[in-house]
């Protein structure tokens, strides 16, 4: 064995020719000890709030302790995801196992019942470091945000307890609660801190939201009416294995796939979400981009293809298509935008179209690809969405025509928007790269002119990314952004994150895949009627 | 030994990482050009030792990149692994190309430290250098499709900032924005040839033996794939047809094309020009516009399975080398005429792959590499000096640069093909191959097609002498025009570093064919070749003399034309400059096709826009009234009171709260938990 693959060993890339998987002979900690990894994870920004809020706020230095003390509570749940990553990782596991679960009786007296039962798996997992991150980084940049200080973080913090609790609720009602948790606060971040046409935006996104979340508690009640179980429960663990009969499986799968192509967004179902992500201030478009959307992915997963597998075999060339057609207009409709953050947001609907295209074909691979887009995606595009924010906030202005040679003032800024392009061009050895290759792997025996044409829309992709660094950070110096300044220290210290944390997944996905894998191999056993 | 080849691979990585270390750039550019200077050394280690080991199996070192077990049915078979892997391949292909990349890389950058001198991103130029030739050493090296893919990528993303290295100037911008969009689609026929392969071999691969050496066999790999191409084409592999063959083998065709800047995309190449001039350099000689064509040798095997394919090959190859060498003649630009024969010599190369002769193809991609980089390198210090491109205003290089001229010269000979000069003996062989038309396994092309291709090879010879001469002639001879602001008097020689690197070059150039004349060409053959036995090129006497009275006809014609004024060579050459608008019309319409093709962008953009206004935002906008009505009031909703709202929602979330705590604790009225 050579040097170099020594290297690679102790990084835990697997290499030929030699047996270097380190098998850990630790067990699962379910069982002999109560985990309260995730309730902590989930609930520690929730008690963040009633500190936040019994702080003043008058002084410039009340306020910046105020920040202190939610930055910390959305460090936590970082920390605590990371370990549970980092665990799942160092695991050797076969078959799909959920982790770090919790179960404790909960509504039991009510005619169906619920148990306050979380738990992670292989998808959820990365998902959850994923919007732990972005949460720290959305804390970040609002660093200066001046204005209600206390009100601004407690919203915050209750979004990320919504979005965490999603990710890991393994029962119905629970993830309808988490789920309503994060409407209201976005809602309201939006409808205060937004932009200009913010009421209008916060307005349809409470109407859009809120229609989802109906939809959402209609298949959780049809699930737990018409599982025969006794008693009736809105268990995951139960509801999620049983076959239904064919047309309440029909039912069931459009109720949930319509309230989760709302949040992906699919288009035709698209403009209340741009419109949200245009109005919201930059770091709740962030969040936007990279936890809620995220949730509607991992929604489709979770609930749409694992409760109703038949259903959603069935349609499943329906959501390719509409995968197809989103992935094409996205791509499409940014080469004609002029609004830097509303080309992010066009690309954004088409990357998901891509996700849905996986999610469609419901295979092993493309699934894997799904779930490693996803993180890589929203990576990216948090990335980007604070480039133009950055950029907005130095020259007043978004339309790109009005823009141009930024990179003489600002080139650590043209710096990462150019990593940040080639992540979601889908460039090797950064994060969309792999995820792209088994989407489209994955996807191709099952779906192959969809693939193809989702493949010839990256050939857009590539072309408007490009085409928008170009116009905006090249070319000649400006006058009028003579005077403008580089990144400042607090914009690199959460921008960099971001752009290491493409590098990384893009080089070692490696680490991260068989976790993953664990999880979506629950998902597809539904499919060959194995689960 | 073998194990150097991973060295060869990641030095240059190592040394352009390094770059951004020293504090002063201009001793920054010293890491990778020792970076590169090592792996010149041990990639020669390794072709030395491949040599000695000629007749063994290629060497193979893997690691898996990623793995799971995807227990996915891929329509032939469940497939339990996915494992890409990266690592290196050493066989005779391999061990030849390593060295020319990194020497053609080592001499790009020495020539960069002068012409680039005080450059503003200089730091940047290297490391970028550095990782463009680690790059193309691992693309070289590569021992299977995903890890090819990889590199392949790579490149394109690393030629994408190099032409755009000066980023301020929006010429530059846009070649390097064209050059990276439309190599992409090539990328993207590459892609999905990859995935086909994967999606119809993978199966049946993990059913295979494992090979030794390895735990797995990859189904991607380049060993594997060559026997299981041989067997689906023989129908022993289920779900795999010729079909399948013939779709992956245009798909790899296409990508090639792309890449080599074949018709009908040929311009791309030429608008590299527009960034630094020794990084168009390197781009045209060893890595980029090489890929195609190296793709195509890698993939021999399966193209040796479907010989109509192998036949198209030849055929875009001859459209391409005749349409390059056209347009060469044409134009007045001197570096874009580089670029225009660079792009008919790749096409020659594709003959003599497409014909079957795959060492003569890939001999001629090894000697026009030497080539091209010193008409690239020269063209740039004249370019330079004069500071115009255009070849009716140069004039005098011969007297006033004195090393630059003469290395031209040499290059010109080395292009056209004059006698015992490197390209005559490669030309020689690429005739050869047209003349015999005979693939290793015994199928022989059409003889029309035979006979168009014979045609196009011996125009696009023709006139690709006739235009080598002619640069050198209009570029280097007579007096330069007079413009405004320029001194003829203060043109002087390029420093040493500009001109050190022609030396070797032209050296090569010149020397570098022996290796391909009769007996010594056999060992090129032997080394570099398809399938398990060596091919041994018949040896052809007519190809000689049509060599020979080509190439040595052209040049002395064109230089009756050019140099001597003979009035019947003028008539002549008039006549069929009548011819060339025609031809180089393909180069001149770029810049309109262009614009048709953003005017159809444009409209095509806005059609999202317009659907979205006039269907999905009434639509909604109805939906969302009806939210708003059933929300009652939402004008009461004022910036003012939106605390006191926010508050609220707060509040109502922690009481719900609340109440589900209560609940499940069992003290809510009403509601119990069991417990």
């Amino acid at each position: 064995m050579n040097p170099l693959q020594l290297v690679l060993a102790a990084t835990g890339t697997g290499i030929t020719g030699s047996s270097s998987t380190s098998s850990s002979t630790t067990s699962g900690t379910s069982g002999e000890f109560p985990t309260v990894l995730l309730t902590a994870l989930i609930w520690c920004t929730a008690a963040t709030v009633l500190i936040v809020l019994a702080l003043p706020e008058r002084t410039d230095e009340q306020r910046s302790r105020v920040r202190l003390v939610a930055l910390a509570g959305a460090v936590i749940p970082l920390i605590l995801a990371t370990f549970g990553l980092n665990y799942q990782v160092g695991q050797d596991f076969i078959g799909g196992t959920t982790s770090f679960e919790e179960q404790h009786g909960w509504l039991t007296s009510l005619p169906v019942q619920s148990s306050y039962h979380l738990g992670v798996d292989g998808i959820s997992l990365p998902l959850l470091l994923l919007s732990t991150l972005l949460f720290v980084i959305a804390m970040l940049a609002s660093w200066r945000v001046g204005t209600r200080v206390r009100l601004y973080l407690s919203l915050l913090l209750v979004m990320e307890t919504g979005v965490n609790g999603v990710l890991c609720s393994l029962d119905y009602l629970l993830l309808l609660l988490f789920w309503g948790m994060q409407i209201v606060p976005v809602f309201l971040l939006i409808a205060i801190w937004g932009g200009p046409e913010r009421m209008r935006a916060a307005w349809r996104y409470l109407g859009a939201a809120s229609v989802g979340a109906a939809l959402l508690t209609a298949t959780a009640l049809l699930l737990a009416a018409k599982v025969n179980a006794s008693p009736p429960t809105f268990d995951f663990v139960r509801d999620n294995t049983v076959t239904l009969a064919k047309g309440i499986g029909g039912l069931g799968f459009w109720l949930s796939f319509t309230a989760f192509a709302l949040t992906l967004p699919v288009v035709p179902l698209h403009t209340w979400m741009r419109d949200a992500i245009d109005e919201a201030s930059t770091p709740v478009a962030v969040l936007l981009r990279g936890g809620v959307m995220t949730l509607a992915g991992y929604g489709l997963m979770r609930v749409t293809l694992t409760a109703f597998p038949d259903a959603a075999h069935r349609y499943g060339l329906v959501m390719v298509v509409l995968g197809v057609v989103s992935a094409l207009w996205g791509t499409v409709a940014a080469l004609a935008q002029d609004d830097l953050r509303r080309l992010l947001v066009y690309g954004a609907v088409g990357q998901m179209g891509m996700v849905l295209v996986a999610i469609g074909s419901a295979s092993a691979i493309a699934l894997n690809g799904a779930v490693l887009l996803l993180v890589a995606d929203g990576l990216a595009g948090a990335l980007l969405l604070l480039l133009a924010g950055a950029v907005q906030e130095r020259t007043r202005t978004r339309s790109i025509a009005r823009l141009g040679g930024l990179a003489w003032q600002m080139p650590k800024l043209a710096a990462l928007w150019v990593l940040g392009g080639l992540t979601v061009i889908g460039v090797p050895f950064l994060a969309a790269f792999v995820g792209e290759l088994m989407v489209f792997t994955g996807s191709y025996p099952v779906h192959s002119a969809a693939t193809v044409l989702v493949m010839a829309g990256t050939i857009i992709t590539t072309g408007y990314t490009l085409w928008t660094v170009q116009r905006v950070f090249f070319g000649p110096s400006r006058e009028a952004f003579a005077r403008l300044k580089d990144a400042t220290t607090l914009e690199l210290t959460y921008m960099l994150p971001l752009a290491i944390a493409v590098a990384v997944l893009g080089v070692l996905p490696g680490r991260v895949l068989p976790v993953i894998n664990n999880g979506v191999q629950s998902v597809v056993a539904r499919f060959t009627g194995g689960g | 030994m073998y194990n150097l080849a991973w060295a060869v691979v990641l030095v240059p990585l190592g040394a352009c990482i390094l770059t951004y270390l020293p504090e002063s750039p201009r001793r920054a550019a010293f890491l990778p050009i020792l970076g590169t200077a090592a792996a010149l050394v041990l990639s020669l280690l390794v072709l030395a030792y491949r040599l000695e080991h000629n007749s063994s199996a290629p060497y193979q070192s893997v690691i898996t990149f990623i793995t799971f077990s995807p227990n996915q049915d891929l329509g032939g078979g469940v497939v339990g692994d996915f494992h890409p892997q990266v690592g290196v391949r050493v066989d005779g292909l391999s061990a030849v190309m390593m060295p020319v990349v990194a020497l053609v890389s080592l001499l790009v950058q020495i020539h960069s430290l002068g012409s680039m001198r005080g450059d503003g991103g200089l730091r940047r130029y290297f490391a970028l250098l550095g990782l463009g030739t680690f790059a193309m050493l691992a693309f070289v090296a590569s021992p299977n499709y995903f890890h090819l893919y990889v590199m392949w990528e790579l490149v394109a993303v690393v030629s994408w900032l190099l032409v755009g290295h000066w980023w301020h100037r929006p010429e530059s911008l846009r070649a390097a924005r064209r050059a990276f969009v439309i190599s992409r689609v090539g990328d993207l026929a590459l892609l999905l040839a990859l995935v086909l392969t994967f999606v119809k071999f993978s199966a049946n691969v993990a059913l295979l033996p494992a090979t030794p050496g390895q735990d797995v066999n990859d189904p991607l790999s380049f060993t594997v794939l060559g026997q299981e191409w041989h067997r689906g084409h023989l129908g022993a592999v289920a779900g795999v047809g010729v079909r399948t063959l013939v779709v992956t083998a245009l798909l790899l065709l296409v990508a090639a094309a792309f890449r080599s800047a074949q018709l009908p995309i040929q311009s791309w190449l030429a608008d590299t020009t527009e960034g630094p001039a020794p990084a168009a350099a390197l781009m045209q000689s060893a890595t980029v516009a090489t890929m195609g064509v190296f793709l195509i040798a890698r993939s021999y095997p399966l193209f040796l399975e479907v010989p109509q394919i192998l036949a198209l090959v030849a055929v875009l190859g001859a459209a391409t080398a005749v349409a390059g060498a056209l347009a060469a003649l044409a134009l007045v630009d001197m570096q874009r005429i580089i670029a225009y024969l660079t792009s008919s010599h790749l096409g020659l190369a594709l003959v003599a792959l497409g014909m079957g002769t795959l060492s003569a193809g890939v001999f001629h991609l090894f000697t026009q590499a030497w080539t091209v980089a010193l008409l690239a390198l020269a063209a740039a210090n004249v370019v330079r000096a004069y500071g115009t491109r255009d070849i009716r205003q140069l004039g005098g290089v011969w007297e006033r640069m004195p090393w630059t001229a003469r290395a031209l010269l040499v290059g010109c000979a080395g292009s056209s093909g004059v006698l015992l000069v490197s390209g005559f003996w490669s030309l020689d062989g690429v005739v050869a191959g047209v003349l015999h038309n005979r693939l290793p396994n015994g199928v022989s092309a059409p003889a029309v097609v035979q006979a168009l291709i014979l045609i196009g090879v011996l125009a696009a010879m023709g006139l690709g002498a006739l235009a080598v001469i002619r640069l050198f002639a209009v570029a280097c001879l007579g007096d330069p025009a007079r413009r405004r602001g320029f001194q003829p008097e203060r043109v002087r020689e390029a420093g040493d570093s500009m001109r050190g690197p022609l030396l070797p070059l032209a050296a090569l150039t010149v020397v570098v064919g022996f290796a391909g004349i009769l007996g010594v060409r056999a060992t090129f053959g032997n080394v570099v070749f398809a399938g398990s036995t060596p091919q041994h090129e018949p040896f052809s006497v007519g190809a000689v003399l049509l060599t020979a009275i080509l190439g040595t006809g052209a040049a002395a014609l064109g230089w009756l034309v050019w140099v001597r004024r003979e009035r019947a060579a003028v008539d002549l050459a008039a006549r069929t400059a009548a011819a060339t608008p025609l031809a180089g019309a393909g180069a001149l319409l770029a810049p309109a096709r262009a614009r048709v093709a953003s005017a159809f962008l444009t409209r095509v953009a806005a059609l999202p826009g317009l659907l979205e206004a006039a269907v999905i935002e009434p639509t909604t906008e109805a939906m969302a009234g009806a939210v708003e009505v059933a929300a009652a009031g939402p004008r009461r909703l004022r910036t003012g009171r939106l605390s006191s709202y926010a508050l609220t929602a707060v509040a109502a979330t922690a009481l719900l709260a609340l109440g589900v705590t209560l609940a499940a604790t069992g003290h809510f009225p009403g509601v119990g938990a069991s417990r």
